[in-house]
């Protein structure tokens, strides 16, 4: 059995599962989750960190995925809904597996992960508790690109 | 080679001052942009392409403010070479004052690799605006010029020769793919 970098062990989805989409988590490693059949491409990566980002459906539930961390392994990931989508799974989730919002942020515990979340992007974006990424970089890049993503948003 | 911490581009020389009549050879009196676009579209793929990106009313407003440019980018179609694909296998802009070819190219290369996009389910108008994105952080750095799209000023602190940092890189790539909902 695989594990991750902090030791859960991985099934062939090892994170989140949407209906037949199964999500990488926080904590996970881009080679275990590459391993499990999650494309790697795409990837935009510097000297601070990689991410991808990307459209996934199934049937006619769609998803966009976004997530980044260091070189070795995912620090956040960020998922959203299209505005109007029929399927509300990712607030359905929220609800059932994350506490009540303290100062922005949730506390969740997802496939046994401790996880923290706090809307992003017009959805929702998980990160662990060791990223490098701090809170405070995501939500002061989250307050600087949300007009840009409520136009988006917007019918 | 990508300057370190950022990417999208190739490296820059810098103290290098953008030439605003390289569209003229250097002599903005005896020549002229020969048909007064500053977006061109080197082949019928990336022709098409820019064509979608006008349906779009962001997508429009995006191209009219770059195309209203002194700078000239040039758009075109290319396979992806092997000394890129651990670089951008998307696309890349390539800023014009960097190469040293500065008449007609002061503003940049942007070179699609659509085969990749394809391959991979992305939607290539998308990309191809995200490629801009970085044409139009160049572009502001260098004229800031008024009326940058929203897209253009909220990425430009995070910008230096119109490269990104991998987080905001991603969500502006976010951004694009939300835009023109990029079929999985």
């Amino acid at each position: 059995m695989a594990r991750d970098v902090q030791g859960h062990a991985m099934s062939l989805c090892g994170g989140l599962a949407i209906l037949a989409l199964c999500i990488p988590l926080p904590g996970q490693t881009r080679h275990d989750i590459q391993s499990a059949g999650w494309p790697i491409d795409g990837e935009m990566s510097d000297s601070t960190g990689w991410g991808t980002s990307r459209w996934l459906a199934s049937g006619t539930y769609r998803l966009l995925v976004s997530m980044g961390g260091s070189h070795e392994s995912i620090e956040w990931i960020a998922l959203a809904e299209p505005k109007g989508a029929s399927g509300t799974h990712l607030y359905s989730i929220i609800g059932s597996k994350c506490s009540s919002e303290h100062d922005g942020i949730r506390d969740c515990k997802i496939e046994s992960r401790p996880l923290r979340a706090m809307p992003y992007i017009g959805g929702w974006l998980l990160m662990g508790s060791n990223s490098k990424t701090t809170v405070d970089d995501l939500k002061a890049m989250r307050e600087r690109v949300r007009p840009l993503f409520e136009k988006l948003a917007a019918p | 080679m990508s300057q370190p911490g950022y990417f999208g581009f190739v490296a820059l020389k810098y103290g290098t001052r953008p030439n605003l009549y390289g569209y003229a050879f250097d002599n903005p009196v005896g020549f002229f942009d020969p048909n007064g676009r500053e977006v061109f579209a080197a082949d019928p793929t990336s022709a098409a392409l820019l064509a979608q990106l006008q349906q779009n009313a962001t997508g429009a407003a995006f191209y009219n403010y770059l195309n209203a440019s002194p700078f000239i980018y040039n758009v075109s179609s290319a396979l992806l070479p092997a000394y890129l694909q651990r670089e951008d296998p998307f696309g890349l802009f390539s800023p014009g004052i960097a190469t040293g070819k500065s008449a007609c190219n002061d503003g940049g290369n942007i070179t699609l690799y659509n085969l990749e996009v394809l391959a991979s389910n992305r939607d290539p108008v998308a990309n191809l605006a995200h490629e801009l994105t970085h044409a139009g952080l160049f572009d502001l750095q260098y004229l800031g010029r008024p009326g940058a799209p929203d897209v253009i000023t909220t990425f430009a602190p995070d910008s230096s020769n119109g490269g990104l940092p991998y987080l905001p890189h991603t969500l502006m790539e976010a951004y694009w793919q939300g835009m023109f909902r990029g079929t999985p």
